[in-house]
């Protein structure tokens, strides 16, 4: 297959040299070249987004082989519907997130509605918000949703960022908050509706 | 159902907190309502921005292969469109465009770290130097890992980047200061950035007012050391301005103008006994005048 590539400047897996920076084509190009059925540049969206998704869906699924199970379908799934990623939906790095937070909340949703409440990782980290990642973050996104999220109270925050990054159900935090699910319900709906209308000022 | 129910319903589908049960009818349910399709675009985005702050974690180094073989073996139907695709030849095309696109992001790339002024304080000038080759390192290294040659070396990046520590959800300081003589009019604002240009910390100074407001967009102090900013006016001497999330930032000595650069500096606690920066300059940002008025 490598002869394919023989005329261009930058060869995959051979050749690291720093002029090969596939890291600087951005990924709404890899993602726009993929739905034209391009492997290489598919190869190159695997290599720049894979661990990101693979944290996020770990970080749900707490379980190594589910979790391979559902990248593997993540990425057959970008690679069918490519060509139906619309940048008004976000960064592509967001739509792949989506794709796989989904993939992750139903494997949960199915298996495991009786689990009993994991330890959640480290708390520091989960209420940590934001980080450095340019590709992946929209900073003035971040910014608005950052000063929301500080906007709500704080309970209503936890029960959003814990859903959002360990897939906790209403179940779930019904027992770590020692609150019947129905007042969870309630309380998680609330805080929805606040941060939506703060989103909406903001 | 009512319309705010509804709304609700696709931001907890977005979350996740809807039962297995509950998230088959609400998906089954917003094929004919457009409305609710788009508010559940509203919040994948709104909260798409959280996914920055999941740490990455390496997958195995088959998969790669796994999904490959599900995708293009002979015997797998997964794979239609793409090969469809390939079949009517755009893939050479593509591939070419794909390698011209990557030499212009390649020379435009490379030129934006904010380079200190040669009569720049001397310590801090060899030290945003070393930082310099440092963050060069840094992405040397990502493009090695995300071509798939390993974990390692970019978690040696994010190790070096994302210190451990404190959590901030909210500014990191919000200092006041009396107002500083010699600044009029305009809010200055840098963002600093860390390993080549990946936004840190947003700096924020009201001349009007004194405040200065550090925003930290996942920046943590380690245990036991301190970061303290710096301003280096274009050719002059940096000079302390206070440590971050401890304590008073004071910039009334300064007349801010374009260009100037902030940078922060990894101190032992307490800050740097010396005067001018004794560890690795971490962070570093030009000062530019703020296109929001001040309040």
């Amino acid at each position: 297959m490598l002869w394919r590539y023989a005329h261009m400047r930058c060869r995959p897996v051979l050749d690291t040299k720093a002029h090969c920076m596939e890291s600087q084509t951005p990924l709404e190009d890899l993602l726009a070249l993929t739905a034209k059925g391009d492997r290489l540049a598919f190869r190159h969206l695997y290599d720049r987004s894979s661990a990101k998704l693979f944290g996020v869906v770990l970080r749900i699924l707490k379980d190594r082989q589910k979790s391979e199970d559902v990248l593997q379908d993540v990425f057959v799934k970008v690679w069918q519907k490519a060509g139906s990623y619309d940048p008004g939906q976000g960064r592509p790095i967001t739509w792949m997130a989506t794709i796989a937070r989904n993939r992750a909340i139903d494997i949960i949703r199915a298996t495991r509605p009786e689990k009993t409440v994991d330890e959640p990782g480290d708390e520091e980290e989960i209420f940590r918000l934001g980080g450095q990642d340019a590709e992946h973050v929209d900073l003035a996104e971040l910014e608005s949703l950052r000063f929301c999220l500080g906007e709500m109270k704080e309970d209503d925050r936890n029960y959003v960022l814990l859903a959002y990054y360990e897939g906790f159900s209403r179940e779930e935090l019904a027992e770590r908050f020692d609150a019947p699910v129905g007042t969870i319900k309630t309380r998680l709906r609330r805080g929805l509706l606040a941060l939506r209308s703060c989103l909406e000022r903001a | 159902m009512s319309r705010q129910e509804r709304e609700l319903d696709a931001a907890e589908y977005v979350i996740g907190t809807l039962s297995g049960v509950e998230r088959r009818a609400f998906e089954a349910s917003i094929a004919n309502d457009s409305d609710t399709r788009r508010d559940v675009r509203f919040w994948e985005r709104a909260f798409g921005a959280l996914n920055a702050s999941v740490a990455p974690a390496a997958a195995p180094d088959n998969m790669f292969a796994r999904i490959e073989t599900e995708l293009f073996s002979e015997t797998s139907a997964a794979g239609t469109a793409g090969a469809a695709a390939m079949a009517a030849g755009v893939s050479k095309t593509a591939l070419a465009s794909s390698d011209t696109s990557t030499s212009e992001a390649l020379d435009a790339g490379g030129t934006d770290h904010p380079a200190p002024k040669a009569a720049a304080n001397d310590n801090l000038l060899a030290s945003l130097q070393r930082s310099r080759g440092r963050w060069r390192f840094g992405a040397v290294a990502a493009t090695v890992a995300a071509l798939g040659l390993g974990g390692f070396l970019a978690n040696e990046r994010y190790g070096f980047v994302d210190l451990p520590g404190v959590g901030a959800p909210t500014p990191v300081a919000e200092n006041t200061a009396p107002a500083p003589s010699g600044l009029t009019g305009s809010q200055y604002v840098a963002v600093v950035n860390a390993a080549g240009d990946q936004p840190s910390l947003i700096v924020t100074v009201n001349p009007q007012t004194g405040d200065v407001s550090v925003r930290s967009l996942g920046v943590d102090r380690p245990d036991g050391k301190s970061l303290e900013l710096w301003y280096v006016p274009e050719g002059q001497t940096a000079v302390s301005v206070g440590l971050v999330g401890e304590g008073q930032i004071d910039l009334k000595d300064i007349t801010a103008k374009d260009g100037d650069l902030l940078a922060i500096s990894l101190e032992p606690q307490g800050g740097s006994p010396t005067g001018t920066a004794t560890g690795p300059v971490i962070y570093t940002g030009k000062l530019i005048k703020d296109p929001t008025p001040a309040n």
